[in-house]
């Protein structure tokens, strides 16, 4: 409906209108009923003649009640022509006023736009023409802004920003107006509340920007004005009165969550407007900033903030190209610098003070809750101080006496080298330097994403200060808390506190921790960790229990949280995980006829746990791959053979993971006491429980018998979920036994549930207690060698070569190294290479496929069939300067080797030193014979001597190496698997590539002196995927650590 | 009503749960599992490159015959000295050169293995020729059987170490009364690509039987042995021997020989901790002979215990010509064997030899003297089935010849024989490649008027797959 402007007008006022320049005014309103009537009073008396109003109703949705707005324009603004129009939809502010003057012909000289919670005083309008008329550059006039019910308090008086656009006021809060700003004064801009713009420079500066809908357009429209020359003015003798309706929550939005639509519009304003030497500087920064704000936001527990920025981030690099677009039309137009206009800006630290200053109540409000809640939880650990100082206390010394027993022989012992339980690299930020790179260093090096898991352990490794030794026993111990109280949450619902414990301790005791940790599958110990965090969430989103003020949103980022963190460790975890929620879901179904939705809201959380991980994930079947390595043809039987014995009896007999054999018989008859004594809920969840032993049983027992494919490289990740399942059980028979039993008449079912659970508890400590008192619970038990001892013994025979002789590999022959494999983390070989600290945690999921492996494996190969005894020279190209070996096995081949030196010889292993073997990155004469022999398959080319290099260079960060006074002409070889990223230079020239053979080589013409580099830069693109996967993290983490929200409608179940 | 039904769903999900367990337990019962398999080595072209280890001349004129396979060209490293020489082994061809004086040498086949064997012309200490193995490998352990510490007799070991790290040797006798360990030989130290001669005398002294164990403590060596004797009532005569690596059950000589002018000993070591019980069977050209004494020989742990056949052979048996023989252990307690021979008649000098360990249809049988005046091959059939083999010639220049003499030539189940090639060596080395359609073991015999030594040599059995 459009209404156009009146042409009534009296002789005497065309008189006027000729002297004085037109001035349209634009109220657009949304919900501003309540404030509508005295804005558009306000323009109807204005001093100023030649004022028209147009109102916009922005598609209030109380429009149609009466009386309507149209009625209301018509009753305030009889004195003045007017008009109304209506949109469609919510286009927010100058969205609305686009549409609107998209629609009529005005030719009024002046715009001025005021929000219908905004009320002008009597002669402002013709102050405000009168400043923009005051000079030729001033294009936007604003005017002083009071309070609505208390005129003598500031709201506004222009506003500056900071470089990174956030707006600055200057003003105290609640600050009176003494006419203390009462100067004309030049600003960075005005805000929308009533603003005055030459028509004419509005229709150059193509209008408001309507993408933004709401917040920060002002910003916008006055930055770009200033781009084009045109001065912002604020004049103060024009007061206007504003109800700051939005913020004060008197109305809503459409545009919703406000702090949401801040972020995005700020971020974009600046991309628009900001020279671009700024813009590059301000990017990192940005980020940095973002991630900084999360950070702080995790602190104060607002996960929703989280949101809002990342959807803003997101919004925005979705959105990139049309922002440049506009960017570059209003960089064309730029006739004035940003330094110019820094006189115009504040200092980050001047808006922080006032931030801070303002924020100080909030801040004080969410610490408050802080302490509030730090209050309780010192209540609550006075409470079981209390009550620990009885039988509690007793059994909770018990249980750590018995945790300290059990695991006493990995406690006091060197960091274990078992399976994927490595040691941790020294340094606390090891881990994540690993991570972020670009070029993954493991084994022969490799241009892949960094592994999360190498992330999540280097937050251990911060924990634990970057002691190495350290940092694995918190990891494990961690894992096993982490476990512990996992299991308990998981029947916490439906069972009273000792059956909690219950299954708690039946967990960490359990297969789980036992196999887990004798065979060093760190896999394992992680998944087991999660898996109770993701089994709580599918039961709470297939509708088993929803405990009162669960939330649906909560409990999917922990699922996706759980989900991630097992994924990161054992890929194929994502696939039982939905097996489980399949289980979950039918059985529900069966029992109770519901539940299809929250089988859906399981697989989104999982495909989103996968999202979470990447890219790293999307490599988990490309060659070297977790999941290639299980999936492929040549290596699939080998971990399949791993499976042997297992499937369903095995899960039934609790030894799926192997478990203390007594301990393992007790689970099942703990199972049947659940479902036979248990009532309601308890046995329905019960026979959901074995549904998923019998799943997961079946599942093991094809992939066993080769029907399957092993998704999961051993039996014991496969029976994560069994013994979960059977903790749970546990405590769902303690739980009956406790709640169900009284209630049900003395019979037969008393008799047997006493005499079943007298047997689980003799088989329990049967089990429990001598594995104990032998320390059991250690990576490597029964092993031939103690692979901790034998590491730390080879170990320090290496780190003395290493502080000699700088970087170099070792390669590791035998089947002793990898006793109680195979695992999905590392390459399935007899041989692996390692660092000169032998292999660490860093080598997990090192990507082994691709020329460089093969070729490697043929030099091996050769060795090890007796073909070579030469294979000191072709493994030196590798720069394999250590191999050691085995002595329990066929190592005969590798003793003929010629130029391999024996130079350790110990009851367990061999070290062989090979002295022909490259440096990691050196400066040649020409390309090494060894190199060459390996790329020609030419062995004769190692006939001659070792090569010695001209010149080596120093490794100087995880992908870079340089030397200060190399010498040309020759070869540059890095000793790094080929791959184009690698850029060498020398000075400011870069060298041309040539033929390497498996490593990169680099022609030195001429004579070069001077310092010379090889370094792998990272790509830009990677820096920002990198944002996006921890800005993804911080979002989820935040989302699943939220505070519950109380009162939430959530229906509630409960145990009868 | 509700929980009526509620109870009937319960319990048909345990029925149906009760069904799929049992039938998983009856599937894990009756299924095969996928069976353990080490992941295959990658495919394509390997990098051969194989070195045998000749003994150094040590004084001597001694010269290298190195062959290869049949029919292929193969690249040859000779690393002696500093400068690493490259030849070109031609397809059916062979290479001979002097070895270095100073020194030893590595020949090295490239792509595909080579073999070489070395002949030893002595003047001092004693004059004589010996021939021995170049070494295919280097290993920890090395084992000796027969020698002689008396006055008349000079025994030496020679180690050669090819590898970059010293290796420290300790060197423990085996007389027949068992074990002497000697202070002075428990760390012998061989520097890095060096050799080392270990004089027996000057440490264990008049033993007439005496076998040896040298075990690296540190590395890995190669052993050879040189005896230098002149007793006064044998020849005179010189033998060089290479080392075995490990003990054996069963040890083969395909030559030997009981007649006049002709003694032969066989030593058996027994360098374990238990008493092996072994029995030594001869096998003339046309029947067995088992003297009882030889049915159950004990030889007590550590020692060394020598068999004269001269004594034990009474009547024709004493005059049955050529003789092989087979030393196996009947207790599973693995020993080493290694056979002497004094020729006083026709021929004269000295030989000694340890034995095959393994029959094969393939045999190289390096040159054993230079410039040979009597060259014969002796072969013994193992097997309990007849025997077919051929003998090819291959020399330095111009194709190998294939005597019809020494085609098809049939061999009966435990039978052997000697056959002469001189006539078609001619004094010249060449070497032997021994083709049998089945198991065999083969040795070649050298005498040398000019030298008036012989000299014996085992040949080395060819690989299925290489040749």
């Amino acid at each position: 409906m459009t209404t156009t402007i009146g042409t009534a007008a009296t002789r005497a006022e065309d008189e006027l209108e000729a002297r004085l320049p037109s001035v349209l005014a634009v109220v657009v309103t949304h919900r501003g009923r309540p404030w509508l009537g005295r804005c558009l009073t306000a323009l109807a008396v204005q001093s100023y003649p030649l004022l028209d109003v147009l109102v916009v109703d922005d598609a209030s949705p109380d429009s149609r009640s009466q009386p309507a707005l149209k009625r209301v324009a018509k009753r305030h603004l009889r004195r003045r022509r007017w008009g109304y129009l209506r949109t469609a939809r919510p286009l927010g502010f100058g969205g609305a006023i686009n549409w609107a003057l998209g629609r009529i012909r005005t030719d009024a000289d002046l715009l001025l736009f005021v929000h219908d919670d905004a009320v002008l005083e009597r002669d402002s309008v013709e102050h405000m023409v009168a400043r923009i008329y005051a000079d030729e550059v001033t294009a936007i006039v604003g005017p002083k802004v009071v309070a609505w019910d208390d005129p003598g308090r500031l709201e506004e008086v222009g506003m500056a920003i900071d470089r990174f656009g956030y707006p600055y006021k200057g003003l105290e809060e609640g600050e009176i107006d003494l006419g203390q700003h009462d100067r004309a004064t030049e600003v960075f801009y005005v805000t929308s509340t009533c603003m005055l713009v030459r028509h004419e420079v509005f229709k150059r500066l193509r209008g408001w920007d309507a993408r933004m809908r709401a917040y920060s357009e002002d910003l916008d429209l006055c930055w770009r004005a200033r781009l084009q020359g045109y001065a912002v003015k604020v004049e103060p003798a024009a007061r206007v009165r504003h109800a700051i309706a939005l913020a004060t929550g008197e109305r809503t939005s459409p545009f919703r969550p406000a702090r949401y639509f801040i972020r995005r519009n700020r971020l974009r304003t600046v991309l628009k407007n900001a020279s671009g030497p700024r813009l590059v500087a301000l990017i990192p920064l940005f980020v940095l900033l973002a991630l900084a704000e999360m950070l702080g936001f995790v602190v104060l527990r607002q996960p929703r903030e989280i949101l809002n920025l990342a959807r803003a981030l997101l919004w925005n690099a979705g959105r990139l190209p049309q922002t440049l677009a506009e960017r570059a039309r209003v960089q064309s137009r730029r006739r004035v610098s940003d330094r110019r206009l820094k006189r115009l800006m504040v200092r980050e630290t001047t808006r922080l003070r006032s931030y801070a200053g303002q924020q100080a109540e909030r801040l004080e409000a969410a610490w408050g809750r802080r302490a509030e809640l730090a209050e309780r939880r010192l209540g609550q650990l006075r409470s079981l101080v209390a009550r620990l100082r009885g039988l509690a206390g007793v059994a909770a010394f018990g249980a750590l006496a018995a945790v300290l027993l059990g695991l006493r022989h990995f406690l006091w012992a060197p960091s274990a080298a078992l399976g994927e339980l490595l040691p941790f690299p020294d340094g606390a930020l090891s881990l994540l330097r690993s991570f972020v790179s670009p070029w993954q260093p493991a084994g022969l090096g490799a241009s892949a994403p960094g592994p999360p898991a190498h992330a999540l352990l280097g937050l251990v490794s911060i924990a634990s200060f970057g002691d190495a030794g350290a940092a694995q026993k918190l990891t494990v111990l961690g894992l096993g808390v982490l476990a512990l109280v996992g299991a308990y949450r998981l029947v916490a619902d439906v069972v009273d506190r000792p059956a909690r414990w219950a299954a708690g301790a039946v967990y960490v005791l359990g297969g789980v921790g036992y196999a887990g940790l004798r065979d060093g599958r760190l896999g394992t110990l992680v998944f087991g960790a999660a898996a109770p965090y993701a089994l709580t969430a599918m039961a709470r989103l297939t509708g088993w229990v929803r405990p009162p003020g669960w939330s649906r949103g909560r409990t999917l980022a922990v699922l996706i949280l759980a989900a991630a963190v097992s994924a990161a460790f054992v890929p194929g975890s994502l696939v039982l995980y939905a097996l489980c929620a399949v289980v979950l879901a039918l059985c529900r179904r069966l029992l109770q006829g519901r539940a299809r939705g929250g089988l859906a809201s399981c697989v989104v959380a999982l495909v989103a746990a996968w999202a979470l991980l990447l890219p790293w994930s999307a490599t988990w079947t490309s060659a070297g791959g977790p999941l290639a390595r299980l999936l492929s043809t040549a290596t699939r039987p080998s971990y399949a053979a791993t499976f042997a014995g297992e499937g369903v009896l095995s899960a039934v007999l609790g030894q799926l993971p192997e478990a203390p054999a007594l301990f393992g018989l007790a689970l099942p008859v703990m199972g049947l006491v659940a479902v036979l004594t248990g009532l309601g809920l308890r046995r329905r969840l019960a026979l959901a429980l074995w549904a998923i032993v019998a799943a997961t049983g079946w599942y093991v027992a094809l992939v066993a018998s080769g029907r399957l494919p092993p998704l999961v490289a051993s039996p014991s990740e496969a029976g994560v979920p069994v013994a979960l399942a059977f903790a749970a059980l546990a405590g769902l028979a303690v739980g009956a036994f406790r709640v169900d039993l009284p209630a049900r008449g003395l019979g037969w079912v008393h008799a047997a549930t006493l005499g079943a659970l007298a047997v689980a508890l003799a088989l329990f400590t049967a089990g429990v207690l001598p594995a104990l008192g032998r320390g059991a619970w250690a990576p490597g038990r029964g092993m031939r060698v103690e692979p901790a001892q034998t590491f730390a013994q080879i170990a320090s025979v290496l780190s003395v070569e290493a502080a000699e002789r700088g970087d170099f590999r070792v390669l590791w022959v035998g089947r002793g190294w990898r006793e109680r494999d195979p695992s999905a983390a590392r390459p399935l070989a007899s041989t692996f290479l390692s660092g000169p600290a032998g292999p660490q945690i860093t080598d997990l999921f090192v990507r082994d496929g691709g020329e460089p492996y093969t070729e490697l494996g043929r030099v091996v190969a050769s060795v090890e069939e007796g073909a070579t005894d030469r294979g000191g020279r072709l493994l030196g190209a590798f720069n394999v300067a250590f191999v050691v070996l085995d002595r329990a096995d066929d190592i005969g081949p590798w003793l003929d080797q010629r130029d391999l030196a024996l130079v350790r010889t110990e009851p367990g292993f061999f070290i062989l030193e090979n002295r022909a073997a490259l440096p990691r990155a050196a400066i040649y004469e020409d390309l090494p014979a060894y190199v060459s022999a390996v790329a020609r398959t030419d062995p004769s080319l190692t006939s001659r001597g070792a090569q010695a290099p001209v010149t080596a260079l120093e490794r100087t960060g995880i992908r870079s190496f340089a030397v200060d006074d190399g010498r040309g002409p020759g070869v540059l070889f890095l000793a790094e698997a080929a791959a184009p990223g690698w850029i060498a230079s020398a000075g400011d020239r870069e060298l041309d590539h040539i033929e390497g053979g498996w490593g990169n080589a680099y022609l030195l013409s001429g004579a070069i002196k001077g310092r010379i580099q090889i370094s792998y830069p990272r790509p830009l693109g990677s820096a920002v995927v990198l944002a996006v996967q921890v800005l993804a993290w911080v979002v989820v983490v935040g989302a699943a650590f939220s505070r519950r929200r109380k009162g939430s409608s959530g229906a509630s179940q409960s145990a009868p | 009503m509700m929980g009526r039904v509620r109870l009937d769903r319960e319990g048909a999900l345990g029925l149906v749960l009760a069904l799929v367990l049992a039938g998983g337990v009856a599937f894990d019962l009756t299924t095969k599992t996928v069976e353990l398999r080490r992941p295959s080595a990658p495919s394509g072209e390997r990098f051969a490159a194989r070195s045998v280890f000749c003994p150094p001349s040590q004084g001597a004129v001694a010269k290298i015959a190195i062959g290869g396979d049949p029919g292929e060209a193969v690249p040859v490293g000779i690393e002696s000295g500093e400068q690493p020489q490259r030849r070109e082994l031609k397809a059916d061809a062979l290479i001979t050169l002097p070895a270095p004086s100073q020194g030893g040498m590595d020949v090295v086949g490239y792509g595909a293995p080579v073999f070489a064997s070395a002949t030893l012309d002595f003047s001092t200490p004693i004059p004589g020729a010996g021939a021995a193995l170049c070494s295919p490998a280097a290993s920890q352990t090395w084992y000796f059987a027969d020698g002689r510490t008396t006055l008349d007799h000079d025994d030496r070991f020679v180690l050669y170490n090819p590898f970059p790290d010293e290796a420290v040797v300790r060197i423990v006798f085996h007389t027949s009364a068992g074990a002497r360990a000697k202070a002075g030989l428990s760390d012998v130290a061989v520097p890095a690509g060096e050799f080392r001669v270990i004089a027996a005398n000057e440490y264990i002294l008049r033993h007439a039987v005496i076998g040896a164990t040298i075990s690296a403590q540190r590395g890995r060596v190669v052993a050879w042995r040189a005896q230098f004797s002149n007793p006064e009532n044998r020849p005179r005569g010189d033998v060089y021997t290479l080392g075995a690596t490990a003990p054996a059950l069963t040890w083969y000589f395909p030559d030997g020989g009981a007649a006049e002018g002709v003694e032969e000993r066989i030593a058996i070591a027994n360098p374990g901790e238990d008493e092996a019980v072994v029995s030594v069977s001869l096998m003339a050209a046309d029947r067995a002979i088992q003297p009882p004494e030889l049915v159950e020989l004990p030889i007590p742990a550590g020692s060394s215990q020598a068999v004269e056949l001269p004594e034990l052979l009474q009547g024709r048996d004493a005059r049955v010509g050529g003789l092989s023989a087979v030393v196996r252990s009947t207790n599973g307690v693995p020993v080493v064997a290694e056979r002497s021979m004094w020729y006083s008649g026709e021929l004269s000098g000295a030989t000694a030899e340890l034995g095959a360990t393994r029959p094969a249809q393939s045999w190289a049988l390096g040159p054993a003297l230079f410039e040979a005046d009597a060259d014969l091959v002796a072969v013994m059939n193992v097997g309990d089935q007849q025997v077919s083999f051929s003998i090819t010639l291959v020399r330095a220049g111009g194709a190998p010849l294939e005597p019809a003499e020494l085609q098809d030539i049939e061999l009966g189940p435990g039978g052997r024989v000697k056959l002469p090639i001189g006539r078609w060596t001619s004094g010249r080395p060449m070497l032997a490649l021994l083709r049998a359609s089945g198991a065999v073991v083969a040795e070649r015999f050298a005498y040398s008027a000019r030298l008036r030594d012989a000299a014996a040599l085992m040949g080395s059995p060819l690989t299925p797959s290489g040749r």
